[in-house]
């Protein structure tokens, strides 16, 4: 277990390497950043040198990519056109977005696996309908749609939220949001756990165990669940990555000064350091993530082992 | 792993991502009809703005942070509506006098002693000269830097600093702690003069940000009536009463500035009542603003911004004039702007709208009426369109809806073939007109936001022939030397007559036409009253009161 992990974080190094040149080049190929700046807007030219100077626009992309990973190994992840460290934004976002994240995680989490059980229990009757019909209509809904259908009703017709910023903090500014956010992934884990939950309530050794006598609830909780719930923390460990990318759309509508709102700014700005700099980053939370659900996999199912 | 595929929602852009340099609007001065000058109303009140680039006052070239700057520095020249309800330059508190000797060569000004930032350091006139020094160094990387240059003040020394051979321009020198004199290049009129005094990139810096500018953009420290008390954050930034400011102070003890990444979040928080001041809206929103926010909703005409449309000269599709007029005349601008915008732009018939000195004068004359029969008969007359089509240009971040209205309209009323053409951005555009490989047959246009109230800002740098940003190539020695003669003239009315003549010049040559003005769209809470957008862009908010 101890040498995958170890294998596992290596892996992380030629990952890195290789998104950041692909995003560089990417992002190099929209062409120069000046490109979105109206001609009225550059009216300087000892800013527009400044700037050239400043982010090597007149080198070959090669050579720019190079000169960038350079710095990011002084720990200089570079500096917006305005001159706001990539470094800085990070750390002010990234917390926002997590917040984000971590509360559509839970709605996810608890809602689900609780709607979940409850549908596999009452298989075929009214409750696991409803649900099986809600969940699709989640899917089906269009993040942004959701968002504004929720953002007027609570926030502008009741009135029981701001509909925008997070100036009330947690957990009242980020609840609408984050259930946006978690809607589609929520029908999933629905449908996961009632699925799971009922193939092994099916299987031999839960028969054995209401053999047995033990009770309906214990047979649930220590057999039932614990088995049934791999799937569902695979699934869930995953949309951890989309959680924050997904962010992107939410953070818009319920203006959320998270990464996705800054990333959204940057590729209209063409802005290549912070576009590296954020999407690096998200493949790299998604390479750990990736890792941890591995880990937490083997702790609940014992006959997955890791060489 | 299923596809999680996500639309973003992209709002028509348009030309918002522009540059405002004028950090004015009519002061709360009685003379412009309120008669709100009592005593301050106290309270607390929002106000939404876009992200700013900077905050910093020679980095500052958005609207955003002119409007902030307003409420934390006081500058030498504001802008105040005449009777007509044209914006003027006139002297702030903190400017004694500005003068000129020599008929505008050197000017001499002095300023009020008392001013101070609100860390305590004096304003004098070292800190003018230290600030547009540092300004113009080219290696500091302030944006605004070239308004010493030879665009607009022309202060002798500019090319030394802005090369970085120099940190002095030789034409700033200190007389005394309250007299400073500017030598400029080439003589110029008053008017002009205090113009180019009226934006933020002249307004004065504490030491401490020469010293320091990372630190101190993360909290700037002002002049004015109001003052920052901790740094600006993603979400925006909260400006208190300076108690020591030697002006006029504000009527709120507060004002909270909210940066919205997206207009239509602004919309809803509006709608909810949460936001209190807004000076823009979404595209999306103009349709219903007027029946949700009534009273409340916000559309003035005048706005200190055109859009227009121009042949480039050497595309010979457009060689004939009848042609060029004939194509103007197949657009309905009127229906565009009823339909499309809602009657929140209008439609234009000079570069400059009544809210400038000498502007709202219609220059075009018969050839911006919309009459499609007359249109055709002007190109059918004049052996047609070479190619037989044309093009017009669309940013990839805008809708379309307008391009495709034009197109239609030019199809319909002319018979002429009609296309959008998709740029990815402003870039990729410029270079299809300018250069080798020019696009032919496409009706360039971009926009225009002043500078400052003057005709001279709204047609100097799209047609002046010696203007690096000339992008249609137009040159007609006439529209130069009428443009010069206004520029050197003395006399304000003189200099308006002139640079009237020279617009009058584009128009007979017809290379280019303006073809609607922006209107200032905006709201406000029912929390708030006496808000009024400025025609550049910038409200006022020293004189919103808050209800009680």
């Amino acid at each position: 277990m101890g040498r995958f992990v170890v294998r596992r974080l290596l892996q992380i190094i030629p990952i890195f390497f290789g998104v950041t040149f692909l995003v560089y080049f990417l992002v190099s190929a929209l062409g120069s950043p000046l490109d979105t700046l109206s001609p009225q807007q550059k009216r300087n030219p000892a800013y527009l040198e400044y700037l050239t100077e400043q982010f090597n626009l007149n080198d070959p992309f090669i050579v720019q990519y190079f000169k960038y990973i350079g710095n990011v190994f002084t720990g200089d992840l570079g500096t917006t056109f305005a001159g706001e460290s990539v470094t800085e934004i990070v750390i002010t976002r990234m917390p926002v977005t997590a917040t984000l994240a971590g509360t559509a995680l839970v709605i996810e989490l608890v809602l689900g696996i609780v709607i979940g059980v409850v549908a596999a229990r009452r298989r075929g009757k009214l409750f696991d309908n409803a649900s099986l019909v809600i969940a699709l209509i989640f899917i089906a809904i269009p993040v942004f749609v959701l968002a504004f259908v929720l953002q007027w009703l609570f926030g502008i017709k009741l009135g029981w939220v701001v509909p925008t910023g997070i100036s009330e903090g947690w957990p009242l500014s980020y609840i609408v949001p984050a259930f946006v956010l978690a809607a589609g992934s929520l029908a999933y884990v629905i449908r996961i756990t009632r699925q799971s939950l009922l193939e092994t309530l099916n299987t031999d050794f839960i028969r054995t165990a209401r053999a047995k006598g033990l009770p309906a609830g214990t047979i649930l909780r220590r057999y039932g669940l614990r088995n049934s719930l791999i799937p569902v923390v695979v699934f869930l460990g995953l949309d951890i990555g989309a959680l924050m990318t997904g962010a992107v759309v939410t953070e818009g509508i319920f203006n959320v000064p998270g990464i996705g709102q800054q990333l959204f700014t940057s590729i209209k700005q063409q802005e290549a350091v912070v576009i590296v700099g954020i999407v690096t980053l998200f493949v790299i939370i998604f390479q750990l993530l990736n890792l941890l659900v591995d880990v937490i996999s083997a702790a609940l199912d014992p006959r997955i082992r890791y060489e | 792993m299923r596809n999680r595929r996500r639309s973003f929602v992209v709002g028509a852009v348009g030309l918002a991502a522009g540059l405002l340099l004028t950090a004015c609007s009519s002061s709360s001065d009685s003379s412009s009809g309120s008669d709100d000058s009592a005593a301050a109303t106290g309270g607390s009140f929002s106000m939404a703005i876009e992200k700013p680039q900077a905050l910093t006052p020679t980095n500052c070239y958005d609207l955003y942070c002119a409007q902030v700057n307003r409420t934390l520095f006081e500058g030498l020249i504001e802008f105040q509506k005449s009777s007509e309800g044209a914006l003027e330059p006139v002297k702030t508190d903190l400017a004694k006098d500005i003068t000129t000797a020599d008929d505008g060569k050197t000017w001499k000004i002095e300023i009020n002693p008392g001013f101070s930032f609100t860390n305590g350091e004096a304003v004098t006139a070292q800190t003018f000269v230290d600030t547009w020094n540092y300004a113009a160094y080219g290696d500091n990387g302030q944006q605004l830097g070239f308004v010493m240059g030879p665009d607009q003040l022309n202060i002798v020394g500019y090319d030394q600093v802005a090369s970085n051979k120099s940190k002095k321009m030789s034409g700033l020198n200190v007389e005394s702690d309250s007299v400073l004199t500017v030598e400029l290049e080439k003589p110029m009129g008053q008017s002009l003069f205090y113009n180019f005094l009226g934006g933020p990139q002249v307004l004065p810096l504490p030491s401490t940000a020469i010293k320091d500018p990372k630190a101190y953009e993360k909290q700037p420290i002002g002049n004015g009536p109001y003052k920052l008390e901790a740094p600006w954050t993603n979400q925006g930034m909260t400006v208190v009463r300076n108690d020591d400011f030697a002006g006029e102070a504000g009527n709120a003890d507060e004002i909270e500035f909210k940066i919205y990444a997206d207009n239509n979040a602004l919309w809803a928080d509006l709608q909810a009542n949460e936001l209190d001041v807004a000076s823009t809206l979404p595209q999306n929103a103009l349709v219903q603003a007027e029946s949700v926010l009534g009273d409340r909703f916000i559309n003035d005409e005048g706005g200190l911004q055109y859009a227009y449309y121009g042949y480039p000269v050497n595309d010979p599709t457009f060689k004939e004039k009848d042609v060029r007029v004939g194509l103007a005349k197949a657009i309905n601008w009127d229906e565009i702007n009823d339909k499309i915008y809602f009657n929140t732009r209008t439609t234009a018939t000079s570069f400059a709208p009544d809210t400038i000195p000498g502007g709202g004068k219609d220059v075009c004359g018969d050839s911006c009426v919309f009459d499609g029969a007359k249109a055709k008969e002007l190109i059918d007359g004049a052996g047609g369109v070479p190619g037989g089509a044309v093009l017009i240009p669309q940013l990839a971040n805008e809708t379309g809806d307008v391009q495709k209205a034009i197109c239609n309209q030019i199809q319909t009323n002319t018979g002429v073939k009609c296309t959008p053409q998709i740029y990815k951005d402003f870039g990729e555009l410029v270079g299809a007109v300018t250069g080798d490989k020019a696009t032919k047959g496409l009706i360039y246009g971009l926009g225009w936001i002043a500078d400052n109230p003057t005709i001279q800002n709204m047609i100097t740098a799209n047609f002046s022939s010696t203007s690096p940003y000339n992008d249609l190539g137009y040159d007609n020695p006439e529209f130069d030397r009428l443009l010069q003669e206004g520029n050197a003239a003395t006399d304000t009315a003189t200099q308006i007559e002139k640079w009237q003549q020279a617009e009058k010049v584009i128009y007979d040559d017809f290379r280019a036409w303006a073809t609607q003005f922006r209107n200032n769209i905006g709201g406000y809470s029912t929390r708030v009253s006496n808000v009024d957008i400025s025609p550049d862009g910038i409200v006022d908010l020293s004189v919103v009161q808050v209800n009680s």
